[in-house]
């Protein structure tokens, strides 16, 4: 499963507005929270979304740190949970 | 996993006159909703009166930060009987909203949070909690091990703890205080700030991890839908009794 894919298309279709920026680059660096571009109920539905989705379980450490405040750090953290799922 | 602080629930004796003065110390109406079911799991948390009744009214505010506000309103007021949360908001409530509530002149000094917003401020909010204990190692270990709060500083009587989260607004902090005065059990529709809601991504597991880290009672989980969201919440009382509410979003 195209992680990145899979992610921008959440983003796309179930956010409140749509991620600013001309480019990827700028759209996965974007502070999604900081923005208002997912609020509060869209981030508890958003986290249920991605665990049911991938297969994985995000810790409180994954949801509070600064990884989790962006598309693009939200990517790598579901990449690193779907490997450790992969070795364990 | 808890998430964050969704909302503290409030009950006044006239809760049209509670709204008009929260608005008016700054809080914003985010919405109402007449005639919310009063699902039955709720029967052991609620008096009587409450009990019987079939549906409640809610009016939901929210502040410039911290979690939300939820007016109830039940058909008759519940009693002012048994312990409640202590609420420090940025600029305090109307005297008439406080009347008859316990203060934060009931916790130790110490307690209290380091960073408190001073008098002048603009901003209105829930900033922090106390609560009382009657078991203080038992109540923190509550908090922490099954509700996911960190420890940010103690003493003999007394414990700071803060509930880390995503988004500033899920954000609490929460002081604990020996009082050992056995009370009856508060309910969800008595008089103050009786029950805190929490925002929880996996129900069952939440609720069973509650079970083994000091809750004294649980509901079975029930379906409601506010302000067009469909939830799922459960309620449950800590080892000092106070009220918790556990709600999950339906995907």
């Amino acid at each position: 499963m195209n992680v990145k894919a899979e992610v921008l298309r959440y983003f796309d279709a179930r956010a409140q507005a749509p991620l600013p920026g001309g480019t990827e680059e700028e759209r996965l660096g974007c502070k999604y929270l900081d923005q208002g571009i997912v609020d509060s109920m869209g981030l508890v539905e958003m986290i249920t979304s991605f665990e049911a989705l991938f297969g994985i379980r995000f810790s409180s450490e994954d949801v509070q740190g600064y990884e989790f405040q962006t598309p693009g750090g939200l990517i790598g953290l579901i990449e690193k949970r779907l490997a450790e799922k992969g070795t364990s | 996993m808890i998430l964050g602080a969704s909302h503290l629930t409030f009950a006044a004796a006239e809760p049209a006159e509670a709204r008009r003065l929260l608005i008016e110390a700054g809080f914003k109406l985010e919405f109402e909703q007449r005639r919310v079911p009063n699902s039955p799991e709720k029967a052991p948390f609620l008096s009587p009166s409450a009990r019987a009744a079939e549906t409640l009214d809610i009016s939901y505010f929210k502040g410039d930060r911290g979690p939300a506000l939820e007016l109830v309103a039940y058909p008759s007021p519940g009693s002012s009987a048994g312990r409640q949360f202590i609420p420090l908001f940025a600029r305090g409530l109307p005297a008439p909203l406080r009347a008859g509530l316990p203060s934060w002149e009931s916790a130790p000094k110490a307690a209290l949070p380091v960073a408190t917003a001073g008098p002048t401020t603009t901003e209105q909010g829930l900033i922090a909690l106390a609560c009382p204990a009657q078991d203080l190692a038992g109540s923190i270990s509550f908090w922490r091990e099954g509700l996911g709060f960190s420890a940010s500083g103690g003493g003999a009587d007394w414990a700071r703890l803060e509930l880390p989260a995503a988004l500033p607004q899920w954000r609490l902090k929460l002081s604990l205080f020996t009082d050992e005065r056995s009370t009856e059990a508060p309910t969800l529709d008595g008089l103050g700030f009786r029950c805190l809601s929490l925002l929880s991504s996996e129900l069952e597991k939440d609720l069973e991890l509650l079970g083994r880290t000091g809750a004294v009672e649980r509901s079975a989980p029930f379906a409601l839908t506010v302000n067009g969201k469909k939830l799922r919440a459960a309620v449950l009382r800590g080892p000092g009794r106070e009220l918790i509410e556990l709600i999950e979003v339906v995907r």
